[in-house]
């Protein structure tokens, strides 16, 4: 075979492809710090450019009533309005579907359309099979996921005269909206005069609107309103949106998948330097070696550059595609949570060259400075080791405590023997416990927060109902068992200089749901424009008792006096917290009939878990047979759907945590790897002289597990401050949170830290433990 | 041999001197206590020698050989290597000399583990830069030959003996046609039969033209070097066929 290529880059590839084991380590490195960086900015730039296609300014209204149903006439005359680009009317029908699974039914809304055909706004593409006729059904593609279904099948739908039987025509998909299993709704379209026909309406009674030049949406949408109100139609709820999608979640989500994106990019750093380093590092005898036979200090960094770079080439191609395949299903995941369409998968071209630059230059970046230090040393002192020049160094005398075995001893004195590596591995480990400390505190306070939410309600059963006169609820209410009090309860979101924020309308003298003031007051009666806000709210706003606040929706326009501050950590994913006033005033903010109930609180007087659900189911029941769709949810229920919420914050910090526990895991399985080939002299001794395999492994168990309990300590110290910043973060631009410590946590945090010791000490221990004797010491 | 006498000048059996070593002590430092390894050594080694640097454990051979090397440096003296002085070059050049100038012929071998016998050899050549690359192949079949290994060629340093290693480090340390081949302790990890074989092949270089300089702690290998000094705690005590002063001496 003719040898035509350099002797010198044949080394480097053989560095590579003959040792396997350091080989594998060494690419694992780089692999799992480039995908992970890859697929948070796959995810970041795929969510991102998801809203905004799920928000297609084209198709998505800017302003939404719901009415009392009315004419469709009235949507022409919404359409010659100045400011109007399109308007439609349609009719949307909250029931149920009777299904299969537990518990009998889900929620549906059945949109019905005049002209199915022409949709211009939140328009839908059919997938399969025909427009519906009478009787007829489109069903959303996504609601299989909620009952199995195929095109000529029936549905039941819950209707005023009872279960209706509808056949399935096609399947649809809706641009924008989520998917069934996460919204947890179906969604159906049925012909306009046929859906009116089986929920007994009459006209439209959801109208939409998109503008032409959102900078006036407001006062466009205050002028619809009053023509609105002048033609008689009782505005029941509104809403305008500049963009389909609150910017408050997503630029929160956003910022926060940021800052994991940085963590992601150190981390990275991290682990490819402690790779490369204890790389470069257990080559220095070698390179005495090649020095001694006549290679000078260029060529000897140049040989071990093309060695990393082969490295860095491997890892990072290896690492970019795993990141874009983790990235798509990590989009696809939390894009359904987040409520999102995310249209076809892309990727820019900007998350390539990141993860290149990162995965390339960090490893070359990471060995010049050991290249540079082991070919600074003189020929002699790098190969100290060998044999040609004896080991000079002193041995000096340690105290040690008498009841510490030599075994363990020998691992506690070798902790710092290379301190560079040494300290290189302390803060990946460490970076690893206190990451993890600060993801569990935040999962911690997340929970308690959410807790806490609901501890302010008295009430046990919250009930929906479509708008019926509260003298009306009060004698429906009256036949239903367990039933100790009722109030009305009303929650809206409205729109502040700051952004979103939700005020809710409650009883004057309300025992179901507690405010717990921190300064100023609650309203007194008859007060008029008047609110509490909530701490949370106060912090984010700088608002406080006695200042004033203007709060508008489509339809609604007013100053408010703050005459209280709160605690409550109420409030949807990017808002800026809650407001609280009494229902009469939120009714009269709305222009709306100050008897008129959609929402109420309901405690039972048997307040066991069995009799709250009794109660649901009955109230469920009086109140279906009497047509006014009721959505009812337990206080149990609501917090398990606040949790439900969080679920793509959790979702991320463990991916985090995940990443952070292989960081620290490669990091100490690098450095135990190492210390095993370097004393393998020391471990032959041992076995010669009787230690068995389990002796030899403990010496570096024991190291790998002082390794990690001093990571542990660092942890703690650096892991409270970091947490209290997450969670502040958090709480400043994704949703209120209270900073929740719980000392088990620490404990877990040693827990954790010693786990990953023992993976990343097994293997190297075990090879201690199974290394032949003849060999080490015959060459040694 | 005397020990403690003043030593003849019996001439080398080549007469012409190679390396001159005057007045060289080595003298290393650790937590303020000072060591003398080397005490004020003046020796010569004649050309086209078989040359033995012989004595106990810890008598300061290796150290010795590592200055000759330019491995190490000495704390004081000169050494002249072909009426060229060491002392004084950056490590790079010391480096590049060596490929050129000098074969190490390491104790435990020091073969590269992931390359085989025969690229150990080509790498050897590539840095030394002697010899035109297309001669590359055939000169370290060459080396291979020369040292009785040409059947390990294309086995790894792990998959052959200890004594094959060694044959495998002799060929490269021949690799670059050097005038010296240094060996420290060449046969010291061999059995006998192989130690023989092993320096029976480096017996063999002076009557090439090579100059052999070892270390060795077995007399009998000793006294078959045309020319030796014995080291005793870093000094000098005996000599035959150089030139060689004990400490504070002077001829």
């Amino acid at each position: 075979m003719a040898h035509t290529t350099s002797a010198l880059w044949r080394k480097a590839v053989t560095d590579v492809t003959r040792r396997k084991g350091r080989t594998i380590l060494v690419i694992l490195g780089i692999l799992i710090g480039v995908s992970g960086l890859t697929a948070i900015n796959v995810t970041n730039t795929a969510l991102y450019d998801a809203f905004s296609y799920s928000a297609s300014r084209a198709a998505a209204p800017n302003i939404d009533f719901t009415v009392q149903s009315t004419d469709p006439a009235i949507v022409s005359n919404l359409s010659s309005q100045p400011n109007i680009a399109v308007a439609q009317g349609r009719t949307y029908y909250r029931t149920r579907w009777q299904t299969t699974v537990a518990p009998g039914h889900v929620k549906i809304g059945i949109v019905g359309y005049a002209d199915l055909q022409h949709i211009t706004l939140e328009p839908f593409q059919l997938l399969d099979g025909h427009w519906p006729g009478a009787g007829e059904v489109l069903m959303e593609h996504s609601d299989m996921d909620l009952q199995s279904f195929k095109i000529g099948d029936s549905i039941a739908v819950l209707t005023p005269s009872g279960f209706q039987t509808l056949r399935v025509v096609g399947t649809v998909r809706t641009l924008g909206l989520g998917d069934a299993l996460y919204t947890g709704s179906a969604r159906a379209y049925m012909r306009l005069e046929d859906l009116n026909q089986i929920a007994g309406y009459t006209g439209v009674n959801d109208l939409q609107v998109k503008v032409r030049d959102t900078t006036t949406l407001n006062t466009t949408a205050q002028n619809l309103s009053v023509l609105l109100r002048a033609r008689g139609i009782t505005i029941l709820s509104s809403s305008t949106t500049a963009n389909a999608y609150d910017p408050g979640y997503t630029n929160g989500l956003f910022v926060i998948m940021r800052a994991l994106a940085i963590i992601a990019l150190i981390l990275t750093a991290f682990l490819i330097i402690n790779t490369v380093s204890t790389l470069v590092t257990e080559q220095i005898p070698i390179i005495g070696m090649m020095k001694a036979i006549g290679a000078s200090r260029t060529t000897v960094i140049r040989g071990y550059l093309f060695s990393v770079a082969i490295y860095a080439i491997v890892g990072t191609v290896l690492g970019i595609g795993l990141g874009m395949v983790g990235g798509q299903y990590f989009t696809q995941f939390l894009a359904n949570l987040a409520i999102l369409d995310l249209g076809p998968f892309h990727w820019s071209w900007g998350t390539i060259l990141v993860s290149v630059a990162v995965g390339l230059g960090i490893p070359l970046l990471a060995a010049i400075i050991p290249l540079w230090t082991g070919t600074s040393m003189t020929v002699r002192t790098a190969l100290s080791g060998y044999g040609l020049t004896p080991q000079g160094s002193g041995r000096q005398r340690q105290s040690r405590l008498g009841w510490i075995s030599q075994t363990t001893w020998l691992g506690l004195r070798s902790l710092f023997r290379r301190r560079g590596r040494a300290i290189l591995t302390l803060m990946a480990l460490a970076a690893s416990a206190t990451v993890f400390l600060a993801v569990q505190t935040t999962i911690t306070s997340t929970d308690a927060s959410l807790n806490q939410r609901f501890s302010q309600y008295n009430a046990d059963v919250f009930l929906s109902v479509t708008p019926q006169p509260y003298a009306a609820v009060q004698a429906q209410l009256h036949h239903t068992a367990n039933i100790a009090r009722v109030e009305r309860f009303e929650q809206q979101p409205v729109t502040s200089q700051w952004g979103e924020l939700v005020l809710m309308g409650i009883e004057q003298d309300s025992q179901l749901y507690h405010i717990h003031l921190i300064s100023g007051r609650w309203l007194v009666p008859g007060e008029l424009n008047a609110l509490v806000i909530s701490d949370a709210t106060a912090r984010k706003t700088g608002l406080k008792p006695g200042d004033t606040i203007a709060l508008h929706t489509a339809s609604a326009a007013a100053t408010w006096r703050i005459v209280g501050e709160d605690h409550d950590t109420s409030g949807s994913v990017g808002t800026v917290g809650v407001s609280v006033t009494t229902i009469d005033n939120l009714h009269a903010f709305n222009q709306l009939p100050s008897d008129l109930t959609t929402s109420l609180l309901i405690q039972a007087q048997d307040r066991s878990t069995a009799a709250v659900n009794e109660l649901a189911a009955n109230l469920d029941t009086n109140l279906s047979q009497a047509g006014w769709n009721p959505d009812i949810s337990t206080k149990q229920e609501n917090i398990q759907l606040n949790q439900a919420q969080v679920q793509i914050l959790y979702v991320l910090l463990y991916a985090v945590a995940g990443i952070v526990a292989l960081v620290g895991i490669l990091g100490l399985a690098n450095t135990l790897t190492t210390a095993v080939l370097e004393r393998r002299r020391e471990i032959g001794i041992l076995r010669s002289m009787g230690a068995s395999g389990w002796r030899v492994a403990r010496v570096f168990l024991v190291e790998g597990l002082a390794l990690a309990g001093i990571a542990w300590g660092i942890g703690v110290i650096l892991g409270l401050p970091v947490a209290y910043g997450f969670v502040s973060l958090i709480d400043q631009v994704f949703i209120s949170l209270d900073f929740s410590f719980s000392p088990m946590a620490i404990v877990t945090m040693l827990i954790f830290t010693l786990i990953i010791a023992m993976i990343a000490s097994v293997g190297p221990a075990l090879s201690a433990a199974h290394t032949r004797v003849a060999t080490i010491l015959r060459y040694e | 041999m005397g020990t403690q006498e003043q030593f003849t000048t019996q001439a080398a059996s080549t007469g012409t001197t190679l390396v001159q070593v005057e007045r060289v002590s080595r003298i290393i430092g650790n937590n303020g206590q000072k060591t003398t390894i080397l005490d004020d050594l003046t020796f010569s080694i004649p050309e086209r020698s078989l040359f033995a640097i012989n004595g106990p454990s810890g008598s300061g051979k290796s150290t010795l050989l590592n200055l000759l090397t330019g491995i190490d440096r000495p704390t004081s003296g000169i050494i002249r290597f072909a009426e060229t002085e060491l002392w004084g070059r950056r490590e790079d050049e010391l480096a590049r000399w060596r490929g050129k100038h000098i074969g190490i012929v390491f104790q435990f071998f020091q073969l590269i583990p992931t390359l085989t016998a025969l690229e150990n050899i080509l790498l050897a050549l590539e840095l030394g830069g002697t010899i035109p690359r297309r001669q590359w192949r055939e000169r370290a079949m060459t080396c291979l030959s020369m040292a009785l290994a040409t059947e390990v060629a294309d086995r790894l340093p792990t998959q052959i003996s200890g004594g094959q290693q060694q044959r495998v480090a002799i060929a490269r340390a021949l690799a670059n046609n050097p005038p010296v081949i240094v060996a420290d302790e060449p046969t010291g990890n061999l059995d006998s039969k192989t130690a023989h074989q092993i320096f029976d092949i480096l017996a063999e270089l002076p009557s090439q033209g090579k100059t052999v300089i070892y270390v060795t702690h077995d007399p009998h290998l000793a006294e078959r070097a045309s020319a030796q000094i014995a080291l005793l705690d870093g000094r000098i005590v005996a000599a035959r066929g150089t030139t060689a002063l004990p400490a504070s001496e002077v001829l």
